[in-house]
């Protein structure tokens, strides 16, 4: 026996271990474990521990189980992390410093972090030679426009920015159907344009107001669309024309249809004539040298229309 | 569904949404269109569709959107003609006639 006093056992357990190669005949173990045992170390090499008969199987269990208590861990680890503990550096998921050098001169630059340009980092302008501002209005030089340019057109006659309010009034009245029933399709053509090119001034200086003053910071919306609305009543009174011109043309055709006088299949383009008077197929046999100048001498009476109606005001 | 009794005036004022209207109700974007859909998933332009603006030249045009409001507007009578409408055919023709013809 040994120098070391074991301690009692508190509690024996008798264990009955039921192995398979009972049944071949071998008789079944009886183990006799005790719950405390004493640490590795202390424990002597002679045989302390009561002996008994154990299966292999059995025995390797055992051990292991005995081996993977705590009590055992804390003083020596098992095999398998020995190698843990052989490692001199500390573990840690960051490169080192020296894995970052891979000669990027902006490595480390951002321009979210202010980090400003690097130490050796060199930019293609120096900030010494960086164009100065010119805040001397007098000393800027003139920008070259264009004054003929189309875009002009998008500003009133005097070529300010925006017009007050004053000038936004002057207008006068809008176009009536009825003197406009008097012009012809160029007239009414270059009319049509001349609105739009009003409604894209006023849009204009909308705008200017909107974006110089922010939202009804600026007097002159009353009266750019009291101005745009006598505009819009100009193309309205227009159209209204033109409509009622393309009607009149059809019913004029309808009627032409059952007039003697009207030939519709007439091609103009080929010198034929849509218009035959009765009285000058009447008298065809004059030659056509007449019937020519008769028709020139109806062309230079001039309409009773147009001498009921006074003349245009063209403003 | 029906909205609430307090909304169904004012909704009425709000601008008719897919939602709303029937089920073929197309709501648009105020333009036409420019060409076709093709098989295939693509568009073919169509330039016959294509808008054309012709602005004329209108330098020496001297007519303004505007009249000034001391000339008076008149009336136009088309009591002399058959209908007593501007759409009279006949009186149309009349001045065709008179102005010539074959214009």
């Amino acid at each position: 026996m040994s120098d070391f006093q074991y301690p009692a056992p508190e509690r024996t357990d008798v264990v009955h271990v039921e192995h398979p190669c009972t049944a071949t005949g071998v008789p079944a173990l009886h183990l006799e474990v005790s719950n405390w045992l004493p640490p590795l170390s202390l424990r002597p090499h002679s045989s302390a521990m009561p002996p008994c008969k154990m299966h292999c199987t059995s025995a390797s269990l055992l051990r292991s189980t005995i081996l993977s208590s705590s009590i055992y861990a804390s003083t020596l680890p098992p095999a398998f992390l020995l190698p843990a503990f052989a490692q001199t550096a500390p573990f840690s998921s960051t490169p080192t410093h020296q894995a970052r050098k891979d000669h990027n001169r902006n490595r480390g630059v951002s321009a979210l972090r202010h980090t400003g340009i690097g130490k050796h980092q060199r930019l293609s302008v120096r900030v010494s030679a960086l164009p100065q501002p010119v805040l001397d209005p007098a000393r800027r030089s003139a920008v070259q426009v264009d004054p003929d340019h189309g875009l002009w057109g998008f500003f009133s006659k005097e070529r300010t920015l925006i017009s007050t309010p004053e000038e936004m009034n002057g207008y006068g009245r809008s176009w009536t159907i009825q003197e406009l029933r008097g012009k012809d399709w160029d007239d009414l053509h270059k009319l049509w344009w001349t609105c739009v090119k009003e409604q894209n001034r006023i849009a204009t200086g909308e705008l200017e107001r909107k974006r110089l003053a922010g939202e009804d910071g600026m007097y002159g919306d009353y009266e750019a669309s009291e101005r745009s609305k006598e505009v819009k009543q100009t193309m309205s009174a227009t159209r209204f024309v033109l409509t009622e011109r393309w009607y009149a043309y059809e019913n004029a055709r309808v009627e032409g249809m059952e007039d003697e006088e009207v030939d519709l299949y007439a091609d103009p383009e080929r010198g034929e004539r849509a218009y035959l008077p009765k009285d000058e197929t009447e008298d065809t046999f004059l030659g056509s040298a007449e019937g020519n100048e008769r028709v020139d001498r109806t062309r230079r009476i001039p309409p009773p229309d147009e001498s009921r109606r006074p003349s245009e005001a063209r403003v | 569904m029906q909205p609430t009794p307090v909304l169904q005036r004012a909704i009425r004022r709000l601008a008719l949404t897919t939602k709303q209207g029937p089920h073929n109700y197309y709501k648009g974007n105020r333009t036409g269109a420019m060409g076709q859909h093709t098989k295939y998933g693509g568009y073919k332009i169509d330039y016959r569709k294509v808008r054309t603006y012709v602005c004329p030249d209108l330098t020496g045009f001297n007519l303004t959107p505007f009249v000034a409001k001391r000339i008076e507007a008149r009336r136009d009578t088309f009591a002399h003609t058959e209908s007593g409408s501007p759409l009279d055919g006949k009186e149309y023709l009349r001045k065709w006639k008179e102005d010539g013809g074959n214009i």
